[in-house]
């Protein structure tokens, strides 16, 4: 098995990775990767559903990592919120709920295209929580799309999964989208 | 016990041939003096042969012969006469007749082949019912049943179920083998498990990918068993006999998805927003910031709420699938 570090040392990223962690790490596992990327000179797309953004960017500012190199696509606060946040934010898209996959999709393809050239790694937190809010089929599609666009683009792409939460079935086919797995 | 209507227009031919009969055989006889009250004793008995005078006024053994076969009867069919002419013979067997038993001076002999010829008419007329119900058993059965050279794999029977089932048709069937019916990988699958397992234990009984012949893939389950040579089949068979389930392995494969998505969509999720939850307490504990915790908790609160309308969504498929369920329960079952 493969590991982070190797895979961040391919030029031409293009790759995309699923990544199992303990439940217990799950938080930690998406802010340790946002570490790692950002100092690897990637862009971080965190699209999130679990963790309002809101709140991990405070965590991320604590913990010294480079917050201009982080952008999320956040469809979990304003859901929990029942509202947009009072406060603005330049590097978060609110979407209004985890299930509208068509616009956490349209928030990537503008953030993916406002990159002007830099790498990106898009990091997807997590496979557990969107399953909370779409069907298993619908969600591999989506993820079939993304995977496609980022190959295309010759970006990273990070997915983030709870070990042992998801059926092998399910974990068969995600792997299938993917071109690594790894444990964190 | 043989019941036989015996026509004779000589009222001693009836008693010597009735004594004489039952000396030679287990018969119950009823007599008749004209084929005409034979025809309407027919009509209203209940016999398993018939033996008739060929020569008698009004209506002859053959024209008695004649009506009985008209009136689609099988009853087997012996003519009994003093005229021995080779045409009367032939136009007997070809209207149908069972046997022939010329009347001469030997009655012992004479009526001890007539008591042969009945029993054995009888016995096989039987055995031809026997079989032909048998035939109409399998030919109509929903099942598909096929035979096929045990070696070879070579198809020497197919019923009408399994050629509908199949899309063939009787003559497609010409030195097809059961491995062409095979989809997919299952072929090497079939020789190397099914036919092992056959030899081990004289049967299997299993599913199977199969293909139609314009190439539609179904499941069928499927028994085989092996039919052994005897003095009539010369060679070692196979009877495969099966029916379409494709349904079922569907219906199979629909509530696994179904248990798979209750586990990914209502328990996994669960026991994810537990652990979250006792995170939560941890923050309360190390004295977090309130705010923070609040929108955790709100978080926590939309998966729950959404989980429920997971348990919701699935239940309604179970539900409807099912379609014996009340409006009233539904309305309830589907309440938020």
């Amino acid at each position: 098995m493969t590991t982070l570090d190797k895979i961040l040392t391919v030029d031409d990223a293009g790759l995309i990775v699923l990544a199992e962690t303990s439940a217990e790490g799950l938080q930690e596992c998406t802010s340790g990767l946002v570490r790692k990327v950002t100092e690897e000179g990637y862009n971080a797309i965190v699209v999130t559903t679990n963790n309002p953004s809101p709140l991990l960017m405070k965590e991320y500012v604590k913990s010294g990592i480079d917050i201009e190199k982080v952008y999320f696509i956040d469809s979990i606060t304003r859901y929990a919120l029942g509202s947009m946040p009072k406060e603005k934010y330049e590097n978060i898209a609110f979407i209004n709920q985890p299930g509208n996959l068509t616009d956490i999709g349209i928030e990537l393809n503008k953030a993916l295209s406002g990159l002007n050239g830099n790498k990106a790694c898009v990091i997807i937190d997590s496979i557990n929580a969107m399953l909370i809010y779409v069907p298993s089929q619908t969600l591999t599609k989506f993820i079939h799309f993304v995977s496609n666009k980022l190959r295309l683009l010759h970006h990273l792409g990070i997915y983030v999964s709870v070990s042992g939460s998801i059926d092998p079935l399910l974990i068969n086919q995600l792997k299938g989208f993917t071109d690594e797995f790894i444990e964190i | 016990m043989i019941k036989v209507l015996l026509v004779d227009e000589e009222p001693e031919i009836l008693s010597i041939a009735e004594i004489y009969l039952k000396k030679f055989g287990n018969f119950e006889i009823k007599t008749s003096l004209s084929a005409k009250e034979g025809l309407e004793l027919f009509e209203t008995g209940d016999f398993d042969a018939i033996i008739s005078d060929y020569e008698m006024p009004e209506m002859d053994g053959l024209d008695f012969l004649k009506k009985i076969r008209e009136g689609n009867s099988l009853i087997p069919f012996i003519l009994f006469s003093g005229k021995g002419r080779e045409e009367i013979i032939i136009e007997a067997f070809q209207s149908g007749a069972d046997g022939f038993v010329q009347k001469g001076p030997n009655p012992s002999a004479i009526y001890a082949e007539l008591a042969h010829h009945v029993e054995v008419s009888v016995s096989r007329r039987k055995a031809e019912i026997e079989l032909r119900t048998k035939e109409y058993a399998i030919e109509h059965s929903i099942n598909g049943v096929a035979i096929a050279d045990y070696e070879t794999g070579e198809i020497i029977y197919a019923n009408s179920a399994a050629l509908r089932m199949f899309g063939y048709k009787h003559d497609d069937l010409s030195s097809m083998l059961m491995k062409d019916f095979l989809a997919g990988g299952s072929h090497s699958e079939l020789k190397r498990n099914i036919m092992e397992f056959i030899a081990e234990k004289d049967y299997f009984i299993g599913r199977l990918l199969v293909k139609k012949k314009d190439g539609t893939e179904f499941n069928i389950s499927i028994s085989i068993t092996t039919i052994q040579p005897d003095e009539m089949i010369t060679r070692r068979l196979i009877f495969v006999s099966f029916i379409d389930i494709t349904t079922t392995v569907r219906a199979e494969d629909e509530f696994l998805e179904y248990l798979l998505e209750t586990s990914r969509r209502i328990k996994k999720p669960l026991s994810l927003v537990g652990q979250s939850l006792g995170t939560i307490v941890e923050d309360v504990i190390r004295g977090e910031d309130p705010e923070a915790m609040k929108l955790r908790l709100m978080v926590l609160i939309g998966n729950i709420t959404q989980i429920v309308s997971n348990l919701n969504d699935l239940n309604k498929t179970v539900i409807e699938a099912k379609g014996t369920i009340s409006e009233e329960e539904k309305s309830f079952l589907y309440k938020k």
